[in-house]
């Protein structure tokens, strides 16, 4: 199932692929937190983030943000996650033109808001960048949330 | 240009000529024949700026010769914590070996951000700790340019070290590859507007691919 445009979807991201000055401090995403490892199967694993039906965008991080503590193994609140609009994904991945890229829903068994990047460009640097830079605009940090 | 920057490097009148240009010839085999010639000649270069040449060399000849890497196949007596803690290790030996070319400053909070990227807490298994060549990269490509202004430090999942700048909304990041290659990325916005690049290059090359990005503005050091 797509998931809906105007919708945001939601990225875990490392510790190791922030994006920080020479002090620690975290200024946003390096384009390696959208890198494709083998286990990936060449999908970007996301959560969709209305999925979890809270009243307002920030009960659904916060929703979001228990769920990846759960399921995640080695979860430390160093890492922090990227957020963006599928619409917005969408559009910057229409610019890589090696297929049309799409989100879908894909529920796990401990993750039932689970979904997927799909038809991404195989570790295209560039396209990596956009994500990081253009469509992935908010990041939040785990040790931000309660 | 090469000829010429041989030249350079065979005439002790353009020896601080030579040294401004050293990056783009680093590695070559002209850069070690000239080099050669140097020292063969007796020519009259800094003391310091030999002292430097030398353990840039030997960084190179040491870590090609054999690898501290630990090897990750062989993982059936180690824990993660000390698979990461080797490789944290096996790159601060490789540091302390051009440590006297190295802010102390800088080297520290090197080795801070190592640290911090390797937590065992939160590392993930399927992913590689840093790779100790291209830690070598980053090493020899510091050594050459110095900036002010020091990196964050990043990994990406294949152990590659990456070094990143933020200034504003414009940032520079460059992934150091084994046998001193990179890839880079530069964000600027000019009047509002932004424009990217990005390649794959050598160390030696990546200034003068840089450079009309105007990168100073980097590696300047913050007030």
């Amino acid at each position: 199932m797509d998931i809906p445009e105007d919708d945001n979807v939601i990225r875990y991201i490392e510790y190791k692929f922030l994006l920080r000055d020479d002090k620690g401090v975290t200024l946003g995403l390096l384009p390696q937190a959208f890198e494709l490892r083998d286990i990936d199967n060449g999908k970007l694993s996301i959560s969709w983030l209305e999925y979890c039906n809270e009243v307002t965008h920030q009960k659904n991080i916060d929703s979001s943000v228990k769920t990846f503590r759960k399921v995640i193994n080695n979860h430390s609140n160093n890492c922090g996650y990227g957020i963006g609009k599928v619409k917005t994904i969408k559009e910057v991945g229409s610019l890589f033109g090696t297929g049309k890229i799409n989100i879908v829903h894909s529920p796990s068994k401990k993750n039932k808001a689970h979904s997927s990047i799909i038809r991404i460009p195989n570790n295209d640097w560039d396209f990596m960048a956009a994500l990081a830079e253009d469509a992935f605009l908010e990041l939040i940090l785990d040790s931000n949330i309660p | 240009m090469s000829k010429d920057l041989v030249s350079a490097y065979t005439n002790s009148f353009h020896a601080k000529y030579a040294e401004m240009q050293l990056p783009s010839l680093l590695g070559s085999d002209i850069f070690n024949k000239s080099i050669n010639s140097l020292y063969n000649d007796n020519l009259q270069i800094s003391e310091s700026f030999s002292r430097t040449l030398n353990h840039i060399n030997d960084l190179k000849i040491k870590t090609e010769s054999y690898s501290l890497v630990p090897d990750f196949n062989d993982v059936s007596n180690r824990t993660t914590k000390e698979i990461l803690f080797d490789a944290c290790a096996n790159v601060k030996i490789l540091t302390s070996k051009v440590s006297m070319h190295l802010n102390s400053e800088f080297r520290n909070n090197l080795f801070i951000q190592i640290d911090r990227v390797h937590e065992p807490k939160s590392w993930n298994q399927d992913d590689e700790p840093v790779n100790q060549l291209s830690f070598n990269s980053f090493l020899r490509w510091y050594l050459l340019n110095t900036p002010e202004q020091g990196p964050g430090i990043g990994l990406s999942p294949l152990g590659n070290l990456v070094a990143a700048w933020m200034v504003g909304r414009d940032r520079l990041i460059i992934e150091f590859l084994p046998k001193d290659k990179t890839k880079w990325l530069i964000s600027r916005y000019y009047n509002d507007e932004k424009e990217r690049g990005s390649g794959q290059t050598s160390i030696s090359r990546l200034s003068a691919v840089l450079s009309p990005y105007n990168v100073d503005t980097f590696f300047k050091e913050k007030d």
